[in-house]
């Protein structure tokens, strides 16, 4: 008996992607400023246009894992949605339904980290 | 169709057959007695134990606190001396969080988590039994080093340079570096079995939209568990070498920089807060339904919220470096993290709120604690979004301020939560039901306690008061506060007491609590209290989430034996192991009973770091070998035995395989995940390197050894060719080429032992001394690493290849080599990226 794997088949990987996302730009974002600031490579402003780019592909990145966990999700997002179908189908949806709402977090949680390089000029 | 439409009508009731099958899974599954009742491996035993003993360092911590309060009770108090007093609040935090609130999680899960998703056993019991002699031996050493006054006293984060010089702290600071290091394995062990537990050991049809909230919460945890420890043993490992060996790490004059112990220990420490506050969190979640008489509201809200909260978790650590003299950029970013991870926590609390609303509302000890809970929790979170604020949190850092507010979250968002759980299971454990008129006491005692202790103390480090001072003088002003503070911390010991003597009184003539007392809708109300030792008399086919509120008849059903594994013929402890999505049934795994395996290598393995402490170099290789030699036996003898069947009947005309190997199999999921911990560990040595090439300009610094380059390149042949031989002898031995297989690992032996040794002669050759530059040392620890494994990975393949050669590894029966192959994966990452660091990444100091 051979069972597909997980990551092809199911919903899974689509859970913790979003945040994977959030995480590496989060990680980016603190290395460009702490390498940045260590070894003293010109005004901070110029990171501006670094953190830009990182933060505009990873909302990218972040709206591309929204579009497929919508499609799993199939249906207009209704806020309180139980989704308890004992179904394989329910089980897809319900994957999805969580991930879209995990996309929305993302994105906000990437703009948050944004924002300080707004501020900052110097280190 | 699926395979639930293809199940036959259960069986005509027969109470000849009832009796019989009941009869054979008493036998199977009976607990032994007397001293044999350290074999125990059964997750309800061990859970129970587990609990025990995390309330006794509890207890321990408990004391620990008052005695610290008695101090501060008064100005210029000397009750304590300033020694003991070191010892007691770097004890006090150590245990709490180390050996209470970690641990009770895996109590509780080990505990409960079988029954709440329908099914026997979790996959590994002895990695279970393993796990706690493990947890009850170090906690015992690192708390008994306080009565020969050679306890821990650097604080509960162990800063350097301070615990990394050994003429300030004493043998203390070994202590915790090794008692704890251990601990953590201990916990990594039981997050392995808690998350294939999750994953795969569900109740037929759970699939995951079905399955509660709690083993969400689990599977959340257990990743944490996994992503947050290791980079903490990196650090343990590094402190321990620089104070061991005298490796340069942390020392500013050889090129170290202390800063790199706090984000090792805060990329492990900030998770641990979640790591604490997620599974208690879990346990309302789980109560809530039955005392609102309806589900909770915004189901996928609330694992919404878990996964968020354990991500953003993670990219908080810098908040409690705040005041190390980072650039500030950097430290916006993590308050950006610390104020975004409000978020989720919110959502969470605000579905309990809206559960609360929407259903009816049932008065009860768990919901009286869960109110509590909800209270102080929100008050230290509020208090949590000001210190995420950089310039508040410069005023108040190490300040009696920052002591209320973790108590807050801490206490809020964990204990209280468990004492409701407490209360609501102590029936399921026990069979009686805890006095409510006493619960009140407690409960008033404790909260009332809690609020007067930690209250004032917001005041105290407001006007100054530093956190882990000894004594102060009246002229500071915080004496009426500090005395407050006293009284209350007795008051929330007095609550406590009462608890334990609620608990602890004979209730022989209290009558019999009644069957689902609280009429709950999940699984683990089943069965009459307490249970029996094999749990379900049958597993159930699950299809909705609440269970006994939605598949009535089910309980029933489950007593007449008219589901899965209604019998034991063969005499052996038997689960069902469900796959990850929809929980479709795979195959049977065959569970251990009671053995002295897992006790005794739990001792050998503890006194390998408790002689460690003490350099007894002879004698820890003695108890080294002898652990090894336990696990192989253990190994050898229980697991992936060739199994006498191909398949068997569980009921209901479905017939399951009683073997599986790759990654079906629970074994596969349990090394794919201890590699994935294994892996951060490393990445933590990984970032020492890049933390230092951030610190040293350039790096490696001017003048200093590089490892050689050619031997570079024959380690990176020959670790590189170990790793492919073991993939192709996994697949030579699947085609039946049993001869070649069985050739091509000891080929894969030999070329692994030459590799670390041209590793090791690389650094040598040129004298890199990790006693003399941080460079050398981080070059010296990522060779050890990969050598450690690649021996490690060496005496797996010589037991592979002894398992060919005695026939328990066939090419049908061939479990053994998949995971090995798959832990040879993971080498082989380590190895590449340990050579391109020592080997190309110097390269690039050449070009300005």
């Amino acid at each position: 008996m051979k069972y597909e794997r997980i990551i092809d088949k199911g919903s899974v990987w689509v859970l913790a992607a979003p945040l994977t996302v959030w995480a590496g730009h989060f990680l980016l974002s603190y290395w460009v400023g702490a390498v940045w600031c260590a070894k003293g490579w010109g005004p901070l402003v110029d990171t501006r246009i670094v953190m830009v780019v990182l933060t505009l592909s990873a909302l990218l990145a972040v709206s591309l894992l929204a579009r497929i966990a919508r499609q799993r999700y199939r249906g207009v997002l209704v806020v309180d949605e139980a989704i308890d179908d004992p179904t394989e189908n329910g089980r897809t949806r319900f994957m999805g339904h969580v991930a879209l709402m995990l996309s929305v977090l993302a994105a906000v949680a990437i703009v948050m980290t944004f924002l300080p390089t707004l501020v900052f000029e110097r280190c | 169709m699926t395979w639930i439409d293809r199940l036959a009508p259960p069986p005509p009731p027969d109470p000849d057959r009832h009796a019989a099958e009941t009869a054979r899974l008493n036998e199977v599954w009976e607990q032994p007695k007397g001293i044999a009742r350290l074999t125990v491996v059964n997750n309800s035993s061990i859970g129970k134990w587990y609990l025990i003993a995390s309330m006794a360092f509890f207890t321990f911590a408990g004391i620990l606190a008052l005695l610290i309060r008695l101090q501060l009770a008064v100005p210029d108090n000397d009750l304590l001396t300033a020694r003991f007093y070191n010892q007691a609040f770097t004890l006090h935090g150590t245990a709490m969080m180390f050996l209470f609130a970690v641990p009770i999680f895996e109590a509780v899960a080990i505990l409960m988590m079988p029954s709440l998703l329908g099914t026997r056993e979790m996959p590994f019991p002895r990695l279970s039994a393993f796990s706690f002699w493990c947890f009850v031996i170090g906690g015992v050493f690192v708390c008994g080093s306080i009565l020969f006054d050679a306890a821990p006293d650097s604080g509960w984060f162990m800063y350097a340079p301070l615990s990394s010089d050994t003429r300030q702290t004493g043998i203390g600071t070994d202590i915790w570096l090794l008692g704890l290091s251990f601990i953590e394995v201990a916990s990594i062990a039981a997050a392995v079995e808690l998350i294939v537990g999750v994953l795969k050991c569900r109740a037929p049809g759970m699939r995951l939209n079905l399955m509660p909230l709690y083993g969400w919460y689990v599977l959340v945890v257990g990743a944490m568990i996994l992503f947050a420890f290791p980079p903490l043993i990196a650090g343990d490992l590094m402190l321990e070498m620089e104070r061991a060996f005298d490796w340069a790490f942390f020392d500013v004059t050889r090129g170290g920089d202390p800063l790199l112990w706090q984000h090792l220990f805060w990329i492990f420490g900030h998770p641990e807060v979640y790591i604490v506050f997620l599974p208690s969190i879990a346990l309302i979640a789980t109560m809530l339904p039955a005392f609102t008489r309806r589900g909770v509201v915004g189901h996928s809200w609330i694992v919404l919220s878990a996964v968020g909260v354990a991500f953003i978790s993670f990219g908080l650590w810098v908040h409690h470096m705040y005041t190390t003299g980072l650039p500030e950029i950097s430290l916006a970013f993590f308050s950006a993290a610390s104020e975004a991870v409000a978020i989720p926590t919110g959502i969470q609390i605000f579905c309990f709120i809206a559960t609360i609303y929407m259903g009816t509302f049932v008065r009860s000890m768990p919901m009286l604690f869960a109110a509590g809970a909800l209270a102080i929790f929100v008050f230290g979170g509020l208090t949590g979004v000001m210190i995420a604020v950089v310039p508040f949190d410069m005023q108040v850092h190490d300040s009696h301020f920052i002591v209320a507010h973790l108590h807050y979250t801490l206490i809020g968002g964990a204990l209280f939560p468990l004492f409701a759980g407490y209360y609501y299971w102590f029936p399921f454990v026990t069979g009686h039901m805890l006095s409510r008129k006493a619960g009140l006491w407690v409960f008033w005692l404790i909260f009332g306690g809690f609020n007067i202790a930690f209250l004032p103390m917001h005041w105290t480090g407001i006007m100054g008061m530093p956190r882990r001072v000894w004594t102060y003088s009246a002229a500071d002003g915080w004496s009426t506060l500090n005395l407050v503070s006293t009284i209350g911390a007795f008051g929330i010991a007095a609550g406590f007491l009462i608890l334990v003597i609620d608990s602890l009184r004979p209730k022989n003539r209290q009558p019999d609590c009644v069957r689902n007392p609280w009429q709950a809708p999940g699984l683990e109300w089943i069965d009459k209290v307490p249970g029996k030792n094999y749990g379900l008399r049958s597993i159930p086919l699950v299809t909705t989430r609440y269970p006994l509120w939605d598949q009535p008849d089910l309980q029933r059903q489950v007593e007449a034996g008219e589901w899965f594994l209604p019998d034991a013929p063969e005499g052996r402890r038997e689960l069902i192991v469900t796959d990850v999505l929809d929980a479709e049934p795979m195959y049977v795994q065959r569970v251990p009973g009671p053995g002295w395996l897992p006790f005794f290598a739990a001792i050998a393995l503890s006194l390998v770091f408790i002689l460690t402490t003490w350099h007894l170099w002879m004698l820890v290789i003695v108890s080294a070998i002898a652990f090894v030699v336990l696990l192989i036996w253990w190994l050898w003898t229980g697991t992936a035995r060739p199994p006498e069947t191909h398949a068997k009947d569980v009921g209901r005309g479905l017939r399951l395989p009683v073997y599986a190997s790759g990654d079906g199999s629970a074994g596969w999921w349990a090394m794919f995940i201890t590699m994935t911990g294994d892996l951060t560990a490393f990445l933590g040595i990984v970032f020492a390197f890049f933390f230092f090439w951030t610190v040293h300009d350039p790096f490696p610094p001017v003048g200093s050894g590089l490892p050689d380059t050619g031997f570079l390149m024959i380690a990176a042949v020959l670790l590189i060719g170990a790793w492919v031989a073991v993939g192709a002898s996994k697949r030579l031995n699947r085609n039946g080429r049993v001869n070649a297989a069985l050739w091509l690992l000891v080929a894969g032996l030999l070329a692994a032992m030459g590799g670390c040794a041209a590793l090791i002669w690389a650094l040598r050759v040129n004298g890199l001394d990790p006693t003399a530059h941080a460079w050398d040392a981080t070059c010296w620890l990522l060779a050890l690493w990969v050598c450690a494994h690649v021996g490690i990975g060496m005496l797996i393949i010589g037991y592979c290849a002894a398992g060919i050669f005695w026939r328990k590894i066939t090419p049908a029966w061939d479990a053994d080599l998949g995971n090995v192959a798959l832990y040879w994966h993971f080498v082989g990452l380590s190895v590449v990226v340990t050579l391109t660091l020592l080997g190309l990444f110097p390269l690039l100091r050449a070009t300005p």
